[in-house]
């Protein structure tokens, strides 16, 4: 596919007609709107309780205060409605495209194959609670912790938010490619969402071989912790880098493995 | 020079094996022998602009498989292909912005929306001008009669309207290269016609190059002048389907079905029993004798039902074999 500024504008135009497609198909199956939206608010009760009880205890952990808490749970709330929006149904999707061979029809489009599939769907039931209430938290504890609200440091958050979800969609999109030689890809997603329950807390309270890990070799405890480290002021220069770096590496590794398993495609009977 | 060239081109798929039961499943988990099915077997044609070409064969054959290497959705294990000066399975976008694919049994649209939508979703994706793109919808919805049905879920259309939605979306960016796998597969009769006779005048208005895929000889015969037969994955023959047609036109199948038992021998003289179970048979006999036969047996036997029909293209492709003399082992 060729990179130019014509086709990253092409690109966002697409993307912008997937999302109102998909909100059309939404509208279309009211209840399942409904119901689904209901079940991510029950969800994240049972989630909210569990900090509550964390909150009122009052521990510092490692030195993270129950407020510094709350930014780590903000943004891991955030950050799932960023994943359950725009990446998780489609994700998904792509082990039944392989065994199907509905990725038949996608590949000749003159249009990138990897965008066409990782961003086809958009969910608007899901995200909507989590949305809400992460950016609730996020506020909260941003007042009791007296952060100055400067435009530096809001568009910060947001561009911390915006290199984690870069990081988030290469980390998560990467098993799933494994169904090109895999077909299913049932236990490989499973083992993922396991890890990325690891971003439920904030990452000081593992041991350092495990952070390590989980911020430069798979990144999956990047995808929470680096905008809440940044808004707790706590970022040195190697981090610093790496919030730069991370995206762009990990995206580059999510392509040339995604183009290196397309030629593994063998379609399926028609 | 031809717009698609195909020099010796090849695909093999690999495979498992499983026998029936537990005990093979459990077999297969722990150790599984590989298989490799050879699907084309280094096939070469070449195509001129604007020719419409159809692709005959048995199920399994490697109709669809070349369709796919052709189409870039699948990379070749080895040989050459070329449409317009592009190797497919590059994938370069000024490739796909020039042909077109259509799959009887994939959906390019999008399930739960009305195809108005898909179809400009495809406006978009080929960067179509909005004139272009209403003038080219307004004249494809005119000729397969569909307009009407633009703001139905596409979920609600019949498969034969949803058929003509699929040709819409897939001719919108007039590509000057199509590709048509099985296109009328499952649709009854007046649909397939209606299609058809789409197609050609398609064809002859656009000049554009068609191959079509299909194991109905009504679509070639309709469509095609030239016919590239294909079993296991070679070419057994490619030129003028004329003389195929003698082939397959020599013999007729009559499938009888009696309210009455009938005896196997007072059926023998009529042409090659098939299949015989004193209430339905099956005979194989000569198109000369059609006319006189039929009118001998309705009035000699108590038939309730009565169906003439053509050689089943495996079988004339059996005729073909023996006449050229191609080498065989069996038909898929």
């Amino acid at each position: 596919m060729e990179y130019s500024l014509k086709e990253v504008q092409k690109h966002w135009r697409m993307f912008g007609i997937f999302a109102k497609n998909s909100l059309i198909g939404y509208m279309e199956y009211r209840a399942n709107f409904y119901s689904s939206l209901c079940m991510e608010i029950v969800f994240l009760f049972s989630k909210l309780i569990y900090i509550l009880f964390v909150f009122q205890l009052g521990i510092e952990i490692n030195g993270i205060s129950p407020d510094e808490m709350l930014i780590f749970t903000g943004t891991y709330t955030i950050m799932i409605a960023i994943y359950t929006g725009l990446f998780m149904d489609n994700f998904y999707g792509l082990s039944g495209h392989i065994r199907n061979g509905t990725l038949d029809m996608y590949m000749t489009k003159p249009l990138s194959l990897q965008f066409m599939i990782s961003l086809r769907h958009v969910n608007f039931a899901l995200p909507i609670p989590n949305l809400i209430a992460g950016i609730t938290m996020v506020v909260m504890a941003w007042q009791r912790l007296v952060i100055e609200p400067s435009f530096i440091h809001i568009a910060g958050y947001i561009g911390v938010i915006l290199s984690s979800t870069i990081v988030m969609y290469s980390v998560l999109l990467l098993p799933q490619i494994l169904s090109f030689w895999t077909v299913k890809s049932g236990s490989i997603t499973e083992m993922l969402d396991k890890c990325w329950d690891l971003n439920n807390m904030p990452m000081y309270i593992y041991p350092q071989w495990l952070r390590r890990m989980g911020l430069y070799v798979v990144p999956i405890l990047f995808i929470t912790n680096m905008p809440s480290v940044y808004m707790i002021e706590r970022l040195d220069t190697l981090l610093t880098v790496w919030i730069m770096a991370a995206p762009v590496l990990s995206f580059v590794a999510v392509r040339l493995f995604w183009k290196m398993a397309l030629k593994r495609y063998a379609s399926a009977s028609s | 020079m031809g717009i698609i060239r195909v020099e010796q081109l090849c695909k093999s798929f690999e495979y498992y094996e499983k026998e029936l039961g537990f005990k093979h499943s459990l077999k297969n988990l722990l150790r599984r022998k590989m298989m490799v099915k050879e699907a084309v077997r280094g096939i070469s044609f070449e195509i001129e602009q604007g020719e419409m070409v159809g692709f005959l064969g048995p199920n399994g054959s490697g109709k669809t498989t070349t369709l796919k290497m052709l189409s870039g959705i699948l990379y070749p294990t080895s040989g050459a292909a070329q449409v317009f000066d592009y190797v497919p399975w590059e994938r370069k976008k000024d490739f796909k912005m020039q042909f077109s694919i259509v799959m009887g049994q994939k959906s390019q649209l999008w399930w739960d929306l009305p195809a108005n939508e898909s179809l400009y979703l495809n406006k978009c994706i080929y960067e179509l001008e909005d004139k272009a793109y209403t003038t080219a919808l307004a004249e494809l919805t005119e000729l397969l009669d569909v307009k009407d049905l633009l703001n139905i879920q596409v979920r609600r259309l019949s498969l034969g309207e949803r058929m003509k939605m699929e040709l819409i979306a897939s001719l919108i960016h007039r590509p000057k290269v199509i590709f048509l796998d099985e296109p009328t597969i499952g649709l009854d009769l007046i649909s397939q016609k209606r299609i058809r006779e789409f197609l050609k005048y398609y064809n002859q208005q656009t000049k554009s190059t068609i191959i079509l895929t299909s194991h109905y000889m009504a679509d070639i015969e309709d469509l095609c002048k030239r016919t590239i037969i294909i079993n296991q994955g070679n070419i057994v023959y490619d030129g003028d389907l004329r003389r195929v047609n003698e082939l397959f036109n020599a013999k007729k199948i009559i499938k009888l079905q009696f309210t009455d038992e009938v005896p196997r021998q007072a059926l023998a003289g009529f042409g090659e029993v098939l299949e015989h179970d004193g209430m339905n048979a099956v005979l194989e006999i000569d198109k000369q004798d059609l006319q006189r036969y039929s009118k001998l047996m309705l009035d000699r036997f108590p038939i309730l039902d009565f169906n003439i029909e053509d050689i089943p293209v495996e079988q004339g492709i059996e005729s073909l074999y023996q006449r050229d003399g191609v080498r065989h082992e069996s038909l898929a």
